[in-house]
């Protein structure tokens, strides 16, 4: 069932269609929403407000609109005011530790389970994923919400290009600055991925 | 390919979004430059590295108590919405032009009216193009042909059958005072004469009735005051049910005649020819009065051997007015009476009577301006004088002495040139005032 089979089960008062719906879209909006601000309480409101705005709205979608395009585009629109409002306060970041978390000293992306069962390859990929996420968080506006867009969302370059209102090739051009930048950031990460698969290779 | 452009497609490649050649031909450069190479492979591995991060160990779920809002919103949601449809009558759609002229009731009998209205005004100007303001003769053609003729009217036809004969042998007295409020057997023969001969029987069956009485009752059955038509409706109900018929209007009048016809007795004779104001119609009315009586040709006329007895006594009607002042009633019942004829010819009467009303003005007004543009001509006021006479001559170019008319334009104007030249000579120039300075 597509998307906008589901959403038109929904304007019927279908609240198990509304929720397959949710539940296909909530991950990927997190974590776009999630890496777009870099907080994980205004993520989740935004996250919130995403869906209600689709509650609200839901009498006037057509069939004809893509409901992923839809969303993304709610979701977008709200990471762009978020971002405004974030040049006038210091916006927290996924791995400052708060108050009464310190006492274990692990940031929140350490609390991230590792998707693999080795404790060295997963203290790696922790700290691959600590350095990438914190590379991925200083990556200028444009390039981070392409490179996102891309990665997170799975969106093709034709569709970021309407997104953003930009042509393809400059969106494939934010893409590649994007991947230099993450590639100088993550120079570290190449020596400790050498050194950490050195380490694996001559583990017996 | 170059170096630079092997650089501008390295997102393509590592997306693999290349075409088949182009691809061929970037890794022909990638493997025979150590640069590019080496560019390809970090680049590589910098994008598996945070595709791998950021769908492994950051990758997350979104939390559950989102969830949970956003699907209790949702479901407040449908069923605020399911309370109101229930509650909220459905709204119609909004419907086109033709759909709402077709539910108007009114609209379309409106519109079905104007059309006939249209149609009827439109009938009456192509049979008598003339109730057209400007299509009217001009007024000097107007004074040299009979009104009735100037209006495209038809030949006055008589009317024996209607027009009111004399009662033979029923003269009244000839006692009106000269200064009464209202007359004898004029209302009498008022009545008759407007087509009324049901009125004249009725004073005739009742030659006891009181004549200001009778003369009340004529008057507000007459309708108008000096009325010589016989085509008012009343005149036409009556005459085209052979004078014997009343219709609705008449019988309060009637009863009345009839209960008064018993208080005393009277001998005035109804229609007959006295000298009182009411025995000629004006003359306008008598113009038109023949024209409009060829619409009931089959009305019977009264029997005058009848008409004899219907007599009233004057001095008693004169005198019984006088107190009452009936005339003065009588007249602002006539101004209320509406004049009812039938379309065409009442139009062409009315038109008749006012062309008769304003032909006297008209022709004093225009020999008043000749006199006039003959003044000013003799008192040399050229510049208007030649104005007057282009009126005329513009008004009535056939008048015989319109030849006379443009002569004295152009001695006007041949006039005013000569003082513009005498005034231009006896003006000094600037050259000469300042030659004087």
């Amino acid at each position: 069932m597509t998307d906008e089979a589901l959403m038109a089960a929904y304007q019927k008062g279908d609240l198990a269609a509304f929720a397959e719906l949710v539940d296909r879209h909530e991950q990927r909006l997190w974590n776009f929403l999630r890496r777009f601000v870099r907080d994980e309480a205004t993520a989740e409101d935004l996250l919130q407000e995403v869906f209600l705005r689709v509650v609200k709205s839901a009498v006037d979608w057509q069939p004809s609109a893509k409901v992923s395009t839809w969303l993304f585009t709610i979701a977008r629109n709200l990471c762009t005011d978020q971002a405004r409002r974030a040049e006038y306060r210091r916006a927290e970041s996924l791995d400052l530790v708060k108050a009464g978390e310190g006492d274990s000293g692990l940031r929140r992306i350490d609390r991230v389970p590792a998707a693999s069962g080795n404790a060295e390859t997963e203290a790696i990929d922790h700290e691959i994923a600590s350095l990438v996420d914190r590379a991925v968080g200083e990556l200028p506006l444009e390039q981070r919400e392409v490179f996102l867009m891309r990665e997170v969302m799975d969106m093709s370059f034709a569709e970021i290009a309407a997104q953003v209102g930009a042509s393809e090739p400059t969106v494939k051009s934010r893409m590649r600055y994007a991947l230099q930048r993450l590639r100088s950031k993550l120079g570290e990460l190449h020596q400790a991925t050498g050194v950490a698969a050195a380490a694996a290779e001559g583990t017996p | 390919m170059k170096c630079s452009e092997a650089s501008s497609l390295l997102v393509d490649f590592l997306y693999d979004e290349m075409p088949a050649d182009e691809r061929r031909e970037f890794l022909a450069h990638v493997d025979g430059c150590a640069s590019c190479s080496a560019e390809v492979k970090a680049m590589s591995a910098t994008l598996g590295h945070a595709r791998a991060a950021l769908r492994g160990p950051l990758a997350q779920d979104a939390p559950p108590r989102v969830r949970a809002r956003v699907l209790e919103a949702a479901a407040a949601a449908a069923a605020a919405k399911t309370t109101d449809m229930a509650r909220m009558p459905r709204v119609p759609q909004p419907d086109g032009f033709f759909a709402r002229l077709w539910k108007t009731p009114w609209l379309v009998p409106a519109l079905g009216a104007a059309g006939v209205a249209t149609v009827v005004l439109l009938v009456r100007v192509i049979r008598n193009p003339q109730v057209i303001p400007d299509q009217r003769p001009a007024v000097t053609e107007t004074l040299t042909q009979p009104p009735a003729e100037s209006l495209g009217l038809r030949p006055s036809q008589p009317r024996p059958e209607t027009a009111p004969e004399p009662l033979a042998g029923l003269a009244p007295k000839q006692t009106r005072k000269p200064d009464a409020e209202f007359d004898d057997g004029s209302q009498l023969k008022r009545a008759a004469s407007a087509g009324k001969p049901h009125l004249a029987t009725r004073a005739r069956d009742n030659p006891a009735l009181t004549g200001h009485k009778l003369a009340r009752s004529v008057d507000e059955l007459s309708g108008v005051r000096g009325e010589g038509t016989a085509l008012t409706p009343l005149g036409q109900a009556t005459v085209g049910k052979g004078g014997g018929a009343t219709a609705p209007p008449y019988r309060k009048d009637e009863e009345r005649l009839g209960a008064v016809a018993k208080a005393g007795p009277g001998t005035v004779a109804a229609g007959s020819d006295s000298t009182n104001r009411w025995a000629e119609p004006p003359p306008p009315r008598a113009a038109a009065a023949p024209a409009a009586s060829a619409a009931a040709p089959a009305a019977p006329a009264p029997a005058p051997a009848k008409k004899a007895k219907a007599v009233v006594d004057l001095d008693e009607m004169q005198k019984s007015a006088a107190d009452e002042g009936i005339s003065r009633s009588a007249e602002r019942e006539e101004a209320k009476a509406p004049i009812r004829r039938p379309t065409v010819e009442r139009a062409a009467q009315a038109e008749g009577a006012a062309d008769k009303k304003a032909a006297p003005k008209t022709i004093l007004s225009f020999e008043e301006r000749v006199r006039k543009a003959e003044k000013l001509f003799a008192e040399k006021k050229w510049a208007e004088a030649a104005t007057a006479f282009r009126a005329l001559i513009a008004q009535a170019p056939s008048n015989p002495a319109a030849k006379t008319w443009r002569e004295r334009v152009a001695a006007a104007d041949q006039a005013q040139e000569q003082a513009r030249a005498a005034k231009a000579r006896k003006a000094p120039s600037s050259d000469d005032a300042l030659d004087g300075l």
